[in-house]
């Protein structure tokens, strides 16, 4: 599926919400903004600042948080410690770095502390990260971004086969992003998901916009969302500064 | 009709006691299987086993040729476990040890003015370029281009045994003896005896070296981390930042070096002159001793102590049973082979199941 003409932003401190049915785009939407697509033409930019085809490691340093759509390949390297996939992002840096050398003690605390504050159920920081249930992996995804208060979240496919408990826990998670100054993006397969999170609902369709949703000014109205999804409505996308 | 349909799938963590006893298992497995060959030549196992152990270390000459034959393996098995740990397939050891030798062989033959001390550190920087450069052309080409390394590594080879070869044949032949043998190096040049009359050299000493130069690298540093991520999940690597293109690149010259530095070991420490059989194969043991070592430094120079007894032992054992020494080779390559099948059923368990 390619991408096109696709132009639209995202607000510090708003959800917006990109709903569709599940490839009609939404994935190499993630990947050009994860870092590992690069788009052939068109820009992506975070305050200002051009990140298109910036590498993933560029992207991160940036202040973008990726909660990847698959956790299990691209979130994590499941036969590590958890407490490496915990700062696997950011590993190189002081405190958790000096030099060539890694601290692992550091790493330890705050692995400790995130586990803590994220409430993830394992025995040790030190368990190897594919022993843990699907809910615990994507807390353990969740407390690696956000512990960096990014600029930016894309969280892609963020409650897909958890548990309600878990998908309650990450709803609440992002929905605080958003209070704390985050601009998150949520791509999701779930349209209650999407109207129950979202400010704005972007509805995309074969690599295209459909239209953007703004709460504030309507009232969403599912069957309209319906329609726009499978393509049947198309509506004046207005403004849109990328 | 039915079909059986076998599969595997794999287990969430594999005990912990199977990480510390499966070398140990494979290596009790492959010496019943070998013995099944010695029962075939009539041999009693025990009593072939038994001179093994005593050739390997019944006497002080024996620990050390031992210890001389373990130095060039240690290194190779810690080469191939460095690629390894990256998913990165170096069937390549062999080859960058033979670049190694000749680079020591190259700047030997100079007979330069140097001090010992000095003239040893030459040659030995020399083996590891060599090797690195050897290793990182097949490193560069699966990093940047998806070239496959297994059949780079393994090619290339043959392509250095054939240019020791053709040097041995042509320039370097020993103009007095016109043997395909290079002149000795210069004397100066020699690794140092560390037991005068043995034949012990200063290569144990690198080999422990090399043990320790692993685990800091792999355990305390940030390439290290990188080295293990690249090798646990190239994509999800790459998704997380981590560049593991740099990572394998920097993993095949470490590797090459290493193999080069065996290299080295074997003409100044052993041979002091370069011949074609500079190594009867460390290279590819060393793939076995990486395994059997699970890829652990410690485990790793465990495992080349292993070998070194099988290859000295087996020697002994066959001189005194009338058997063939091949029967040491045979033992390497049990132990691979059940150390791989024991790998994969700690790993994965069996589903047999009726098919379609």
């Amino acid at each position: 599926m390619a991408l096109k003409g696709i132009s639209f932003d995202v607000r510090k401190g708003e959800i917006l919400g990109i709903a569709g049915v599940s490839g009609n785009g939404q994935k190499e939407l993630e990947d050009v903004i994860c870092g590992v697509r690069i788009p052939r033409n068109g820009k992506f930019f975070l305050e200002g600042k051009d990140i298109t085809g910036k590498s993933p490691k560029e992207i991160i340093k940036m202040g973008v948080g990726r909660i990847p759509e698959d956790r299990m390949e691209d979130g994590l390297i499941l036969d590590i410690p958890v407490l490496e996939n915990l700062v696997i992002e950011y590993y190189d840096k002081v405190p958790y770095s000096k030099g060539a050398l890694i601290d692992y003690s550091k790493i330890e605390e705050v692995a400790k502390k995130l586990v803590k504050e994220y409430n993830i159920k394992i025995s040790s920081v030190y368990d190897i990260t594919r022993t843990l249930s699907g809910g615990n992996l994507q807390k353990v995804i969740l407390a690696r971004v956000l512990s960096q208060q990014p600029k930016m979240i894309i969280a892609s496919q963020p409650t897909r086969g958890l548990d309600i408990g878990a998908t309650e826990y990450m709803h609440e998670k992002l929905l605080h992003a958003k209070t704390k100054g985050s601009a998150v993006m949520l791509i999701s397969e779930d349209l209650n998901e999407i109207i129950h999170l979202s400010d704005r609902i972007l509805v995309m369709y074969e690599g295209g916009i459909m239209g953007i949703i703004d709460r504030e000014c309507e009232q969403v109205d599912i069957e309209t969302i319906g329609l726009m999804m499978a393509g049947s409505l198309k509506r004046e996308v207005k403004g849109g500064s990328n | 009709m039915g079909l059986i349909s076998v599969k595997l799938e794999k287990r969430n963590t594999p005990p912990v006691w199977f990480q510390i006893f499966a070398p140990f298992i494979a290596i009790l497995i492959s010496l019943a299987i070998s013995s099944i060959f010695l029962l075939i030549l009539k041999k009693n196992p025990f009593t072939a086993f038994y001179y093994m152990f005593v050739g390997a270390v019944g006497s002080k000459f024996a620990l050390l040729e031992m210890l001389v034959k373990a130095s060039p393996l240690i290194l190779t098995g810690i080469a191939v476990a460095f690629a390894f740990t990256a998913k990165y397939w170096n069937i390549g050891a062999e080859g960058q040890l033979y670049a190694g030798a000749l680079a020591a062989t190259w700047f030997g033959l100079m007979k330069l003015p140097f001090s010992p001390v000095v003239y040893v550190l030459v040659i030995i920087v020399a083996g590891i370029v060599a090797g690195a450069i050897w290793s990182f052309i097949p490193g560069y080409l699966k990093a940047k281009l998806k070239v496959d390394d297994v059949v780079t590594t393994l090619l290339m080879n043959y392509v250095m045994i054939y240019i020791v070869s053709a040097l041995l044949n042509g320039p370097w032949r020993d103009p007095v003896t016109m043997y395909p043998s290079s002149p000795s190096i210069a004397p100066n040049a020699y690794f140092p005896k560390l037991i005068p009359q043995s034949r012990l050299h200063l290569g144990i000493i690198i080999s422990l070296l090399a043990v320790a130069f692993m685990w800091f690298i792999i355990k305390k540093t940030k390439l290290g981390f990188e080295i293990r991520a690249t090798g646990a999940s190239s994509r999800a690597s790459n998704f997380l930042g981590i560049n593991t293109v740099k990572s394998i690149i920097i993993v095949s010259i470490i590797s090459g070096g290493i193999a080069g530095l065996a290299g080295v070991g074997e003409v100044a420490g052993v041979q002091y002159h370069l011949i074609q059989t500079i190594s009867p194969g460390y290279g590819y043991s060393g793939i076995v001793i990486a395994m059997l070592g699970r890829l652990n430094p410690i485990g790793i120079l465990l495992a080349a102590i292993y070998f070194a007894m099988v290859i000295t032992g087996a020697n002994v054992m066959s001189y005194n049973l009338h058997i063939p020494i091949y029967i040491s080779d045979v033992i390497q390559g049990i132990t691979l082979i059940v150390m791989l099948m024991m790998l994969l059923l700690f790993e994965y368990r069996i589903k047999i199941g009726r098919g379609k």
